[in-house]
């Protein structure tokens, strides 16, 4: 999977580096003092994910936690992110990450009693519905096998009743949640596009059929669902292909068990909009006219996101979603 | 036109003695011309390689299209070992300066089935095992080549024998580069030789013949950037062909008019929600326009505003552009702004 294994030798020793190490089969790393030295230290072009992809296993120092944007989450309770990876193994043609980092290399943080020691603190401190997002710089789940992180993070929030975590995902690398006991307060979240949508721009994901199947085990074993419609990309056929997808989510996951449903249309930072128009010159959403909106991110034009928003949400609720699961993720 | 470029006299003489390549007079010397178009000979190091490259495209940038960097390199990671004596092509160009890592890299245009790897230009005759997490292999001139190509907008290719491996020291590196030299210029003539055979497969673009259309410079700007989006649409080309036939069988005494409508109609098919959009504005700039005044609203319709712009001539003018203001469709507008409407 790996080109070239770097790790900090400070954290060599680390019991979770070892069992990583062992979990890639990697016998050969290369040991440096600190992944910053190397990642982002110079631009290493995006596509290279696909032949000279390396990871770096490393602490993170600084901020661990950090406040998510307005209208990220559920209207309700205030939201944060954690930092526990950068970067994805999927190729996404939208992602945003492209824009972000200045190198598609994956970088493990190993530290996650420091992650979990701020999110003790925070929760502790403050009587309040607190969310924590996994997954802002990664996604949550697709090397969970090798990070082995699930476990610790079920620990956590077992103790912590007014905290959530999201774990948002795009895989169906779902054995470690299987495993555990469900919580009311650990949602996995599923990042949904319609088939052809997946087809089309979410290389190396796993297709439709397999995220329904594992949202479907999941909510069997009862554990809380979340989904995300979101980018939403027009295309002429698009509405017809989210009438399937909305039937699809209803016949796989029990109204009870899913707790919110966000929607939300495509939209790029300027950064990342260069860099998809450069690596996936021909993705069928850059034929529509996109605008710098509101916020100074380039959507496509007011009138016609609100249409497809609209649309989408029209849709759930004709195929028995109610309303209040439903919200908005990134408007105005 | 292709320019070949190397740093060395040793690195290019399988090309320089096979292609019948003449001195070219020139400022400085080191230019050779041959029937495919100029050799360049640059010498060692980051300076002199983009002194060379940028002096000679200054002068010939129009005639050139596509710089060919051959030469030798040696590899910081001997897990490539395997490649040792071979020929790669360089996918990534870094810098390091004495011991510090330039940010900026360069994406070189890969076009062969040669293992690709990255290559970091060093300042120095130095192999740094540190350096192994930028880039597999390391030279002298590279990113220099690179930076001064993308400065003059052309594209880069860069093709390499691996000459020696990390750890051992320059005086053996030159020894093995020298006794090699032969060796490695005939790979490096050979593989130049078996990529000009290839032919390259240029997408057909569908240009309207010139007989019946007439396109300005901007035009066919214009007329490019909407076949481009009709084929990220996946339109199939006998559509495309048909719209052209379609004007060339109507009865018109201008090929620059009807050049226009054909770029209209594609755009059309190229873009069928701004048309959408533009349907769903009518009504409201007809509103004002049957007075006499302009509705000019927000360009990328985020704002809900609109500006009116009217010349007021008499009274009857202020009672009319008041009457008009107070029926716009408020409820109607912002509706649209809100999406709802048909598509």
């Amino acid at each position: 999977m790996f080109n070239q294994v770097f790790i900090e030798k400070d954290c060599l020793d680390h019991p979770r580096v070892q069992d990583i190490l062992k979990n890639l089969k990697e016998e050969d790393p290369i040991l440096i003092d600190n992944h910053e030295d190397y990642f982002n230290k110079v631009k290493k072009p995006y596509l290279q994910k696909r032949t000279n992809l390396n990871l770096f296993i490393a602490q993170k120092k600084g901020t661990l936690i950090k406040q998510a944007p307005d209208a990220y989450g559920v209207a309700s309770g205030h939201h944060y992110y954690f930092i526990h990876t950068y970067n994805c193994i999927y190729e996404c043609h939208y992602c945003y990450l492209q824009g972000y980092f200045n190198s598609p290399d994956l970088v493990f943080f190993v530290n996650y009693e420091d992650i979990g020691k701020q999110i003790r603190e925070m929760s502790e401190r403050r009587n309040e519905e607190l969310w924590f997002h996994a997954g802002e710089f990664s996604d949550s789940l697709a090397l969970s096998h090798i990070t082995g992180e699930i476990p610790y993070f079920f620990e956590l929030f077992k103790k912590l009743p007014n905290a959530k975590l999201e774990l948002r995902t795009k895989s169906v690398n779902i054995k470690a949640l299987l495993i555990e006991d469900p919580l009311d307060n650990i949602i996995t979240s599923f990042s949904l596009a319609s088939k052809d949508g997946v087809k089309k721009s979410e290389d190396k994901t796993p297709p439709l059929a397999a995220r329904l199947r594992a949202m479907k085990q999941l909510s069997d074993k009862g554990h809380p669902i979340g989904i995300h419609l979101d980018p939403i990309i027009y295309s002429p056929d698009f509405l017809k292909e989210y009438e399937e997808l909305a039937k699809e989510i209803v016949k796989n996951v029990p109204m009870d068990r899913l707790q919110y449903i966000s929607i939300g249309v495509v939209r790029f930072s300027k950064d990342s909009f260069y860099q998809v128009k450069k690596n996936y010159p021909d993705s069928y959403f850059l034929a529509e006219e996109m605008v710098t909106s509101f916020d100074g991110k380039i959507r496509y034009p007011r009138p016609i996101r609100s249409w497809v928003l609209g649309k989408v949400k029209d849709l759930l609720i004709e195929n028995g979603i109610s309303l209040e699961k439903i919200y908005l993720c990134m408007e105005d | 036109m292709k320019l070949i470029v190397f740093a060395h006299p040793l690195e290019a003489m399988g090309l320089l003695k096979n292609e019948n390549c003449k001195a070219f007079p020139f400022i400085f010397q080191g230019v050779y011309k041959f029937s495919e178009g100029y050799v360049l000979l640059t010498g060692e190091g980051i300076q002199s390689a983009s002194e060379s490259l940028a002096g000679f495209l200054g002068a010939h940038h129009e005639e050139i299209n596509e710089i060919i960097n051959l030469g030798v390199c040696g590899l910081l990671n001997e897990k490539y070992e395997k490649y040792h004596q071979e020929l790669v092509e360089v996918r990534s160009s870094y810098l390091c300066l004495k011991d510090h890592m330039e940010f900026k890299s360069f994406e070189l245009n890969t076009q062969s089935d040669l293992p690709l790897l990255d290559c970091v230009t060093h300042s120095e005759r130095i192999h740094k095992t540190e350096l192994r997490p930028f880039g597999h292999l390391i030279d002298r001139e590279l990113w220099a080549l690179a930076s001064v190509a993308k400065k003059f907008r052309k594209k880069m290719r860069s093709i390499k024998v691996i000459s020696d491996i990390v750890n051992q020291s320059s005086d053996q590196v030159c020894e093995l580069v020298k006794e090699n030299a032969e060796t490695f210029s005939e790979k490096l003539y050979e593989w130049y030789l078996k990529d000009q055979k290839k032919k390259e497969n240029y997408y057909e673009d569908i240009l309207p013949s010139s007989d019946h259309y007439f396109f300005s410079f901007s035009q066919k700007k214009v007329y490019q950037k909407i076949i481009n989006t009709l084929k990220i649409r996946k339109v199939e080309d006998r559509v495309i062909k048909s719209l052209i036939q379609k004007f060339m069988d109507k009865d018109m005494d201008s090929k620059k008019r009807r050049a226009s409508l054909l770029i209209e109609e594609l755009d059309r098919l190229a873009h069928p929600l701004k048309y959408k959009m533009e349907e769903e504005l009518s009504p409201f700039k007809k509103h004002f326009k049957k007075i006499g005044a302009q509705a000019h609203f927000d360009k990328d319709l985020e704002k809900r505003n609109i500006k009116i712009s009217m010349e007021l001539k008499s009274e009857e003018d202020f009672i009319k552009l008041s009457e008009t203001l107070k029926t716009f469709p408020q409820e109607r507008w912002d509706q649209f702004l809100s999406g709802e409407f048909r598509v």
